[in-house]
């Protein structure tokens, strides 16, 4: 793939990799690169009711929550299992929402059915904007210096500008932790963007480095790990949800969870050596009973090893712990998230 | 050929004890009219909650129903939820309250004031 690929050309099929994994893969962690992440799903809630029904509806606390400031909440059924984890940004009491990518429209779904008395409007707009994402510890400079942004952000703060004349939302949430920026411009001014960026020497870099970041950071993914299967507290989630806010849905069952310490499994940060044939959903065992399962999985270009994400029984979520694949391969407990 | 009948009153009821709760609190509040406003909205640990609250007027589309002397209005929207829904008034150990008994309810939290279908 040419390196000089306009990222909007491909929009709904994720580019895997522009140059080289382990060339974009270093861009992220030691400088600053840019990736298209319009897969993500966008809605507007608007409405005097919305920050009420979402904060009833999900862990984290919603009320009180300032203009501009953001928030990340997880979605849970009354069994208390996850639906997905929103990131969410208040914009004049008008709630902006990122989704996971391909879950917008259960989401709008899922709040549409619990929107029965309330003043809410939910408006999915992912397939007519597009998503930038700006990621590595340089981005902030790149912002200041070359794009000549004269603020910064927070974690988990937003702001509508406009960046050389396109409207933009920009805002920071913790998808690729510390240092990430996400630009939200409508979908016929992302190859505009795009190239504010790469003529200022920033490296385009795709999915697939992307995700390996977020497995090295043990962030959970959508159908992966995040999946009605799991609950919050199982999926290291624990950062975004309130355990004094009051009622949401499945919050009886989270706080029985959490004060009778019933989490039964953890997410866990795994690696094998890169001679081992291993795939997703590749089970991982104990003494022969089963303990786990692999859920993601790449090739770390550090130590060519590769590293993986998976659910681990408590007993056996604990760093150093070895455990063995169906095919018998050593899978190496590095760390619980 | 056999017709099954439908057992499940599609309206909704307030009971004796639970509208003469409804006019003292109403008393208590200092209000003039104790008309009762019912609904649902969605939250609570088991999906939806029950909304009451003591009103003047019915909004637009309520379905007004009368009882014991009591106006009940019960939000359009809510309706499909609490069909067949009797508004009882519980003193008993479990602490003082207005009790939905709600057919349509699969299942509720343990402090009863939200519920699932």
């Amino acid at each position: 793939m040419d390196a000089d690929s306009i990222g909007s050309k491909y929009l709904g099929v994720p580019i895997p990799v522009y140059t080289s994994i382990e060339e974009e893969y270093c861009s992220l962690v030691e400088n600053v690169a840019i990736v298209d992440r319009s897969g993500v799903g966008r809605l507007w809630c608007r409405g005097e009711d919305a920050l009420d029904l979402i904060n009833r509806l999900s862990t984290n606390q919603m009320i009180g929550l300032s203009p501009n400031k953001g928030v990340a909440t997880v979605l849970t059924s009354n069994k208390g299992r996850i639906i997905d984890v929103l990131s969410i940004f208040n914009f004049d009491n008008d709630l902006f929402v990122q989704a996971s990518p391909f879950a917008s429209e259960k989401i709008v779904k899922w709040i549409n059915f619990y929107t029965i008395m309330e003043s809410v409007n939910v408006d999915d707009v992912t397939t007519e904007t597009s998503m930038m994402s700006l990621i590595g510890p340089n981005s902030s400079s790149v912002l200041k210096d070359l794009i000549g942004l004269d603020f910064s952000l927070e974690l988990y703060e937003g702001k509508q500008i406009s960046l050389n004349g396109i409207d933009t939302i920009v805002c920071r949430s913790d998808f690729a932790f510390p240092d990430a920026y996400d630009f939200i411009v409508g979908k016929h001014n992302l190859d505009a963007l795009w190239e504010m960026f790469r003529t200022v020497g920033v490296m385009s870099v795709g999915s697939k480095a992307l995700d390996l970041l977020r497995i090295e950071q043990g962030n959970p993914s959508y159908t992966r790990e995040l999946t009605d299967s799991y609950n919050p507290l199982e999926s290291g989630l624990r950062k975004y949800i309130s355990f004094n806010k009051g009622c949401y849905i499945g919050q009886e069952v989270i706080a029985r969870l959490d004060a009778y310490k019933k989490v039964q499994k953890y997410l866990v940060g795994l690696e094998w050596e890169s001679t081992c044939k291993i795939n997703s959903f590749t089970g991982l065992f104990k003494d022969n009973d089963q303990v786990g399962l692999i859920t993601s999985w790449s090739v770390s270009p550090k130590d060519k090893k590769n590293i993986g994400l998976g659910y681990v029984r408590k007993a056996n979520a604990i760093a150093g712990e070895l455990l063995q694949s169906d095919n018998e391969d050593i899978v190496y407990v590095k760390s619980v998230f | 050929m056999p017709v099954k009948e439908n057992t499940k009153p599609l309206t909704i009821s307030i009971s004796e004890q639970a509208a003469s709760h409804v006019r003292a609190f109403a008393e208590q509040a200092g209000k003039e009219v104790s008309n009762l406003r019912v609904g649902v909205k969605g939250g609570g640990c088991s999906g939806l909650t029950y909304v009451l609250d003591i009103v003047e007027e019915p909004r637009d589309g309520d379905k007004i129903i009368e009882e014991h002397g009591l106006k009940l209005f019960v939000d359009r929207n809510s309706y499909v939820f609490l069909a067949g829904t009797t508004l009882d008034y519980s003193g008993g150990l479990n602490g003082k309250g207005f009790v939905f008994n709600n057919p349509n309810a699969k299942t509720s939290c343990g402090c009863g004031t939200s519920f699932g279908v």
